[in-house]
């Protein structure tokens, strides 16, 4: 008998505790982020975005020597790259912290929709060519937008080029060959 | 979608009266979105993060609903197996008309981490479903999830409903078909 | 009773005056449903420390708006297996329910739609009409979530209405009537004078004032249970049973069914405010009396309540079944014995 009264006092009690509690909550002040209007890259919004943030890749094309590397450490293969040997005397133009280059890199793609953001890639690049950037609004209606082919976004060769870096090669190919077989 | 280029036409499909309609029907359609309760993974973890205070969904007059009866879109948040596909598939069929599809993360949008090797991973969630918005990202910031929200409500908001003018999702198509 | 009723002093006892009054509680059903569901959005978003909604106008106060704009365009699913009448039937019945309590709902000591004399006991039965639209609902859809979920709100509705009617048992011998118009004209005065302090009377009621603050207690955990709110939502927990009775049902159909439960709010609220805290009377004697004031009074006493509803949701967790049984039968019906008893006692005695 006397367990049942405490009982429903309780049950009464801790209810009334429980609306003291929320209708303390309904009075303070609400801790939402209002996002389109506060951006968390603002330095005035309300958190600054770390520098070491996992978010979209950006590969510097002028900084690229084509060495794969990255593809080879991506663990889920996102990053086809192809590159095109360049012929003697007609070499990519050095990059720009000044290192020699051999590859045309004629095409670099990722693809944002695979990508794990573990950013391995970055840590790969013998040049700091692929990095990470604070950029993570990029949602669309297409899957395919997704694909990034940084070779054609920042125009760092053009298709008449890689046509004809690769024209050039194959040449350059046969003339070898010839030259192989010639001498005997 | 100004008031001003109806004028020429007030009557006719594009004119004042059944373009202000529409734009009142798709205007309830885009400000009020339930969603479809649908956590698979890893990325559901951001997703309750994004409903909770500190970002709060429902200043999109997003309102979460557990029948797909009564839900106007689905986030799928996570990695899609085989086995939940089919679930997920017969989910999006019981929803009512006009109804979304949000993909969140990597794998949703591409079988992500899972896409080479994961033998028991719907690569792509667009492989079953019409998907509206990809969300990229692994998992996607909750900011970037509320940017996918804001591009979908866009999409409803431009939607012909007395023309019937082809879906956002094909002119789409047709760039893709010049982009590649 | 014909003249408790402006708008027959207006025009004459004629059909256009009949159609009217039916329209009227119709009205501020419209625009209450409007305001509580923004109220229940944004109480639970303060609540929570969030914004609520915020994007569809100013504050988002234009947001139920868009939520009807949007449920009329929704398609509106019949399942292929469902008892197709019944299923149609189901959310109209639920609305009727509800809307037919608003017949007795007195305003204004100048306003009620219908002065019957028998008001209390009419709400008592329509009140418990709305289970059969519940059951009808959950049945007719021909799924196993429905179904439980209207079994259940059949269980609950059902033993939560003793309790109910137990009190009401009581204001009925208190006041001596059961007109609802008599029993607010009866807590006419200061607020000492409400039921909930035990009516008018000498200082006797002093002693009694813990009973009838009890049988207030009773009463709202009874409406709470009676309108399926949390803690009583088990007919539509969503973690058990995916949407409860309502689980099939889309688009219009569906709103009815949110409509009616809003609308239910409203009822058990205004008859708390009539039984127990004075209807239409101005707490303060003379202090903005009048019909005009009393609707006011009326209206911003029922919202405490509703409000009181919506904050009592965002604070407690569900129940289990057992513990719902519990508390009805274990709980709630020896205290409204007891109560009863006590409060007999005290009309005895003054
Ligand atoms: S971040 Fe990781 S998954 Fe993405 S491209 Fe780099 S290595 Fe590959
Ligand atoms: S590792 Fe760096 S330099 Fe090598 S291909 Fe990748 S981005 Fe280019
Ligand atoms: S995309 Fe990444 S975070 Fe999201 S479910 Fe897949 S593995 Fe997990």
């Amino acid at each position: 008998m006397k367990d049942y009264f405490k009982n429903v006092w309780l049950g009464v009690w801790t209810a009334l505790i429980g609306m003291r509690i929320t209708i303390d909550h309904l009075f303070r002040k609400n801790v939402t982020v209002q996002y389109p209007n506060v951006h968390p890259k603002d330095k005035a919004g309300w958190m600054d975005m770390p520098s070491n943030a996992r978010n979209r890749l950006y590969v510097d094309m002028d900084e690229c020597n084509g060495c794969n590397s990255c593809a080879r450490a991506c663990p889920v293969n996102c990053i086809s790259i192809e590159t095109v040997r360049s012929v003697p005397g007609d070499a990519p133009p050095p990059l720009a912290s000044g290192g020699k280059r051999n590859l045309w890199v004629s095409q670099f793609e990722i693809d944002f929709t695979k990508c794990c953001f573990c950013s391995l890639c970055t840590e790969a690049c013998p040049t700091g060519a692929i990095v990470m950037t604070t950029e993570f609004e990029y949602s669309s209606y297409n899957r395919y937008d997704l694909v990034y082919n940084f070779v054609k976004l920042q125009n760092s060769m053009s298709d008449e080029k890689i046509a004809e870096v690769k024209e050039k090669w194959a040449e350059h190919q046969k003339e070898k060959k010839k030259e192989a077989v010639e001498p005997k | 979608m100004g008031l001003l280029n109806r004028l020429n036409d007030p009557i006719g499909l594009d004119g004042i009266i059944f373009g202000t309609v529409e734009d009142l029907l798709n205007w309830g359609r885009s400000k009020s979105d339930w969603y479809l309760q649908f956590g698979l993974a890893c990325c559901a973890i951001e997703f309750m993060a994004v409903n909770a205070s500190h970002f709060d969904m429902m200043r999109y007059g997003c309102i979460p609903r557990s029948s797909p009866r009564q839900a106007d879109f689905v986030i799928i948040s996570g990695t899609v197996t085989l086995k939940m596909a089919d679930r997920l598939k017969r989910v999006y069929e019981q929803m009512a008309e006009p109804k979304y599809v949000i993909a969140m993360g990597s794998c949703a949008n591409s079988g992500g981490p899972y896409w080479e090797h994961g033998y028991h991973v719907l690569k792509g969630v667009d492989r079953i479903l019409p998907v509206d918005v990809y969300v990229p990202g692994c998992p996607p910031r909750p900011e970037a999830l509320q940017e996918g929200l804001i591009l979908l409500q866009k999409k409803i908001r431009m939607e012909e409903i007395f023309r019937k003018r082809k879906r956002l999702a094909e002119e789409d198509l047709a760039n893709q078909m010049n982009y590649k | 009773m014909e003249e408790a009723n402006f708008v027959f002093n207006m025009i004459g006892e004629n059909w256009i005056a009949f159609a009217i009054i039916s329209l009227l509680p119709m009205i501020f059903l419209l625009a209450y449903a409007l305001i509580a569901i923004l109220g229940e959005l944004k109480i639970s978003a303060f609540i929570q420390e969030r914004l609520g909604p915020m994007r569809t106008g100013p504050w988002g106060i234009i947001q139920p708006v868009a939520e009807v704009v949007k449920l009329l365009q929704k398609e509106d699913i019949t399942p292929d297996s469902a008892n197709k009448p019944l299923f149609n039937l189901a959310p109209f019945i639920m609305f009727a329910a509800s809307y037919a309590g608003f017949a007795v709902i007195p305003f204004s000591s100048y306003f009620v739609p219908s002065g019957i004399n028998l008001g209390l006991f009419f709400l008592l039965a329509v009140g418990s009409l709305g289970i059969i639209g519940l059951l009808m609902g959950g049945w007719a859809s021909n799924n196993k979530y429905s179904l439980l979920g209207g079994l259940r709100a059949v269980a609950q509705i059902v033993s939560y209405e003793i309790p109910a009617a137990m009190v009401i048992l009581t204001i009925a011998v208190m006041a001596g009537s059961l007109d609802l118009q008599e029993i607010i004209r009866q807590q006419s005065g200061w607020f000492w004078n409400w039921f909930v302090f035990g009516g008018s009377g000498g200082w006797i009621k002093i002693i009694f004032l813990p009973f009838s603050f009890i049988m207030c207690i009773i009463y709202i955990i009874a409406s709470l249970a009676e309108t399926n709110r949390t803690p009583f939502d088990i007919p539509e927990g969503e973690s058990e049973l995916v949407a409860g009775y309502h689980t099939e049902y889309s688009g219009m159909k569906f709103a009815m069914f949110f409509f009616a439960e809003y609308a239910n709010m409203f009822i058990v609220s205004a008859i708390i405010t009539i039984i127990f805290f004075g209807g239409w009377n101005s707490p303060f004697g003379d202090f903005m009396g009048g019909p005009i004031w009393g609707v006011f009074w009326f209206v911003s006493k029922a919202f405490v309540f509703v409000f009181l509803q919506i904050w009592l949701r965002w604070t407690l967790p569900r129940l289990r079944v057992d513990q719902l049984m519990y508390v009805s039968w274990k709980v709630l019906l020896p205290f409204s014995f007891v109560c009863f008893l006590a409060l007999s006692l005290l009309v005895m005695l003054k």
